[in-house]
């Protein structure tokens, strides 16, 4: 996939992840796992960028004796996903199109 | 790879980032792993999850081996004070140069080369790292006045200075190459290891206490120069009207040279040779080791020396066409030999031990 195509998928991937509720790094990954090839450092810069955009926020709980990070999103997040859905809903065409082609 | 070895590595690489990134960094990627044993990975396998130590350092900092840090800006003195970090790993040579600024030699505390240069409208500088050498020169003054008067702002704006200058901050770690060079500024400082120390100045002075190189020249047309506890291989001083002046230096070699300036030293130690020259300046001498082999010669200048050993530990040969001469009498079997001649100065050689 396409580096900054890629970039901006994980990304929404990402908010999906916490629509449901609060989530921390690992959590994150298992989840989207099955979807999307992510690792540990991709997850992180993702993250910051996300954070810096208002798309997340940021809070520590503590949990068996360390701080555990966790992620919630904002209403800017939420934006986000349903601006992404709104732009792919003109890619999804263009890929029913493509494979109607028959190659 | 266990978490320890992995954290320490993520640690040391990260040394370029700003601290508070590295900590956040260091933090998550901790985080991750103890999340992933509570889900039952081992250590390794934790670790192994995590990724790859160099992508994770390059997304925070990336490719940068010089790192400049924003600009303080001083608006009484309208100057920018700029501070560049760089990684010291592979600096072999050091090199700047100066016109008017000075140049100072410091130590650095947290194992980073900082090149701390003070620029303003006309002057500023470029800091590069290139095969091992870190480059620090003055770019080309952008117009205006090349006035420098170095004291005072004289109005809100127009002509303006507070010297420019670099300050050179090396770690213990490396023992670079050094070349510094300015043309009236001075050059002082401390010097913690070196290869190799050369500095050279026009008419700036040059101050140096702590040096601890492989060799050091020091030069200087009309400035002084003087160091304070020293320690090289061979060290060579000159200057043509500046006076030398050296207390606790040790040298296998010695080598002083002036045209009108005073050489004087103190608590000198040298395992080989001592060569002292000057036309009219005046020499005087205090060695605090024997010397094998030593000549020191003037036209018009007095010379005093003192030896350290007794008297048939060297055979001194004197002489002075019209001045005063007073030595220890030639003990031509000795091994160490010291020869002293002037034209119309005075003579005084002793011994002490």
């Amino acid at each position: 996939m396409d580096a900054q195509l890629r970039r901006g998928v994980l990304d929404v991937c990402v908010l999906r992840s916490l629509c449901e509720g609060d989530s921390y790094g690992y959590r994150i990954i298992k989840d989207i796992s099955p979807y999307v090839t992510i690792s540990e450092s991709t997850l992180y810069p993702i993250l910051k960028r996300l954070e810096s955009m208002g798309c997340l926020t940021v809070y520590s709980v503590e949990h068996s004796g360390r701080l555990r990070k966790y992620y919630a999103i904002t209403e800017a997040g939420r934006e986000r996903i349903k601006d992404f859905l709104t732009e792919w809903e003109e890619i999804m065409r263009a890929y029913a199109y493509i494979k109607e082609g028959g190659i | 790879m266990n978490k320890k070895e992995f954290i320490e590595e993520l640690c040391k690489k990260l040394r370029l980032a700003p601290a508070e990134e590295a900590e956040k960094t260091v933090n998550y990627y901790s985080e991750a792993i103890d999340d992933r044993i509570e889900d039952g990975m081992t250590e390794e396998e934790a670790v192994a999850a995590i990724g790859n130590i160099d992508d994770i350092v390059r997304e925070v900092i990336g490719d940068a081996e010089v790192r400049e840090n924003e600009g303080t800006w001083d608006s009484d003195d309208k100057s920018v004070r700029k501070n560049y970090v760089v990684d010291p790993e592979g600096v072999t040579a050091v090199n700047a140069a100066e016109t008017s600024g000075d140049i100072e030699l410091a130590r650095s505390t947290d194992g980073k080369i900082h090149v701390r240069v003070t620029e303003n409208k006309f002057v500023s500088y470029s800091v590069t790292k290139s095969a091992g050498t870190v480059t620090v020169a003055k770019k080309t003054q952008r117009g205006g006045f090349r006035l420098n008067l170095g004291i005072l702002t004289i109005s809100g704006d127009g002509i303006f200075s507070h010297a420019s200058g670099i300050r050179l901050e090396l770690p213990d770690t490396i023992a670079p190459n050094i070349t510094v060079k300015t043309g009236s500024g001075d050059i002082r400082g401390t010097v913690t290891a070196a290869q190799s120390l050369a500095c050279g100045s026009g008419s700036g002075d040059i101050s140096l206490s702590s040096v601890a190189a492989g060799r050091t020249e020091l030069s200087t047309a009309s400035g002084d120069v003087d160091g304070v506890d020293i320690t090289t291989n061979d060290l060579s001083v000159s200057t043509v009207s500046g006076d030398i002046e050296l207390k606790r230096v040790a040298a296998i070699g010695l080598k002083l040279k002036s045209v009108s300036g005073e050489i004087s030293g103190k608590e000198i130690y040298s395992d080989d040779k001592l060569i002292v020259n000057t036309v009219s300046g005046d020499v005087d001498i205090e060695m605090a080791s024997p010397l094998k082999v030593g000549t020191v010669e003037s036209t018009s200048g007095d010379i005093t020396l003192l030896l350290y050993g007794r008297d048939e530990d060297y055979s001194v040969s004197v002489r002075s066409i019209s001045g005063e001469v007073s030595a220890p009498s030639n003990n031509e079997e000795a091994q160490n030999a010291v020869r002293v001649r002037t034209a119309s100065g005075d003579i005084d050689v002793s011994c002490e031990v």
